[in-house]
């Protein structure tokens, strides 16, 4: 009997649960919290355990029943990133928990497949966007990003046996085989915690924000800054290892500070001084504040990236006031 | 891999447990067939010979899910000369090491039947049956060639070992 009172559902506790290992993870916290019992998780280790098996059979094409440690480890790194890349995409635990029991590991693997082959569809789609949206500069990082290394990386990947990994294809390969390529061109707002193509897709996205930015100030106001900047430096227009949105998003937050004519970059020696000297009057939080209201206020790009970006800049902001070297990090001219 | 090991092994080793069970079981079966040529294994021999398949795999970094490879060399070698039913279990288990050793060496460029095939032709020929030879001279010179990409070596069956380029210190 119990009274007219509902017995309480086990709750998952989401601090226990991490997207970089979500089946193990939500298992294990199912398994604690009395959601999942323990003949379950039993069964979903040994159809797991099969899997893999099935794996090493289809990669060996049927050649070898046994693999070296690395490959079967990389092999069970592919089984679990298909089937969390399924059961992320429900975006719900709860929901992902009763697919881990509805189905076998098999059925999520087979799930997982068609949840990346949709990733990497959106990938491939961002990628379209980010070369509509491309800045018109000649930095060869950035151009080659979006020309060579990232087609390159969707080319070479393997959703069956490393859908974890990024790799141009084999013919193009220098490095060994379980070493993921990287990409050159800064990101103002790093991908942080994403492997395979939840990276590329991430890395997209932030371009993506970053070139919707650069337009909203105009390609000449963009070229203009970013030709200032590698004449200071003295480097060739094509080579400095630089966030090109970086350069414009400080430039911007500055002349809006300054309450200078909308939509421009273009800052002067005399407009660092008076910045720095009113600036310098304000105690660090306080001058955060002031600052963070001026990148809210710039209506470019995706607000909310602009401020992810600028937090991350803002120990180098409050440096360079401090000490008189705000021209330093901004471009003048 | 740290956080995928405990929901692929279990962290109290069930699986492996289940697993050793099951191979255990497998090699009491192949009795069936081998019988004929009178090579039985006890069950306190299968079990030693799950051991050394655990410990060579470790010592071999490999990863086997299943019996594999041991049926498979049960299988062609209970039809050899050189193996009666006093040295049976105990060539079983020198084969197996053999095996995973030269699997992990070639980088897996040989299959597991054509590794077989060449062990039991070796072992049959040049060999005389000893366990030894095969792996410390006969597979050893093998494994130079398949890792110089050789591998046209590995196909023909009717190749005569004795045309093998020699190496002069392994002579």
């Amino acid at each position: 009997m119990n009274y007219g009172i509902e017995r309480k559902q086990p709750e998952l506790n989401p601090k226990n649960i991490k997207n970089s290992a979500y089946l193990s993870t939500l298992a294990e916290e199912a398994v604690r919290c009395g959601a999942m019992t323990n003949d379950e998780y039993q069964e979903l280790q040994l159809g797991l355990y099969h899997q893999l098996g099935e794996m090493i059979y289809m990669y060996t094409q049927g050649e070898s029943t046994s693999v070296m440690a690395e490959t079967a480890s990389e092999l069970a790194l592919a089984l679990t990133y298909n089937i969390d890349a399924y059961l992320l995409s429900l975006g719900n635990h709860y929901a992902a928990l009763e697919e881990i029991r509805k189905n076998t590991p098999e059925e999520l693997y087979v799930k997982g497949i068609q949840a990346v082959k949709r990733l990497v569809f959106e990938t491939t789609s961002l990628l379209v966007l980010a070369r509509r949206s491309r800045i018109n500069v000649p930095n060869y990082e950035y151009n080659n990003a979006l020309d060579s290394a990232i087609p390159e990386l969707l080319r070479g990947y393997d959703i069956k046996f490393a859908p974890h990994r990024l790799n141009p294809p084999e013919n193009k390969r220098r490095e060994r085989k379980y070493k993921d390529a990287m990409l050159d061109y800064p990101l103002a707002v790093p991908v942080v915690g994403a492997i395979g193509i939840h990276y590329l897709k991430s890395y997209l996205l932030h371009l993506c924000s970053e070139n919707k930015f650069c337009r909203d100030f105009g390609p000449l106001a963009i070229a203009s800054i970013y030709k200032r900047f590698c004449d200071v430096l003295g480097e060739s227009y094509d080579s400095p290892i630089v966030n090109i949105y970086t350069l414009a998003l400080l430039n911007a937050v500055f002349a809006d500070y300054l309450k200078k004519e909308h939509g421009t970059l273009a800052l002067t020696d005399d407009d660092i001084d008076v910045a720095q000297k009113l600036l310098q009057s304000f105690p660090p939080e306080e001058r955060g504040a002031i600052l963070r209201k001026c990148v809210t206020r710039l209506y470019c790009g995706d607000t909310e990236y602009n401020i992810r970006a600028f937090e991350r800049l803002m120990p180098a902001v409050n440096n360079a006031i401090e000490n008189n070297a705000l021209g330093r990090l901004l471009v003048v001219g | 891999m740290s956080a995928l090991i405990s929901i692929f092994m279990g962290a109290g080793g069930e699986l492996r447990q289940l697993e050793n069970a099951a191979i255990t079981r497998d090699l009491l079966a192949t009795n069936e067939r081998t019988a004929e040529y009178g090579l039985v294994l006890t069950e306190s021999q299968a079990r030693e010979l799950v051991e050394i398949r655990n410990r060579s795999l470790r010592e071999n970094e490999r990863i086997e899910l299943g019996s594999g490879a041991i049926l498979q060399i049960i299988d062609k070698f209970c039809t050899s000369s050189y193996i009666n039913s006093q040295n049976y279990a105990q060539t079983l288990g020198e084969l197996l090491d053999i095996f995973y050793y030269f699997k992990t060496e070639s980088r897996d460029r040989i299959s597991d039947k054509d590794l077989i095939d060449i062990m039991y032709e070796l072992f049959e020929g040049p060999c005389h049956g000893s366990t030894e030879l095969l792996a410390g001279r006969d597979l050893e010179s093998l494994l130079r060639y398949v890792n110089e990409g050789r591998d046209d070596l590995l196909h023909d069956p009717d190749d005569d070992y004795d045309t093998y380029p020699e190496i002069e210190e392994d002579i």
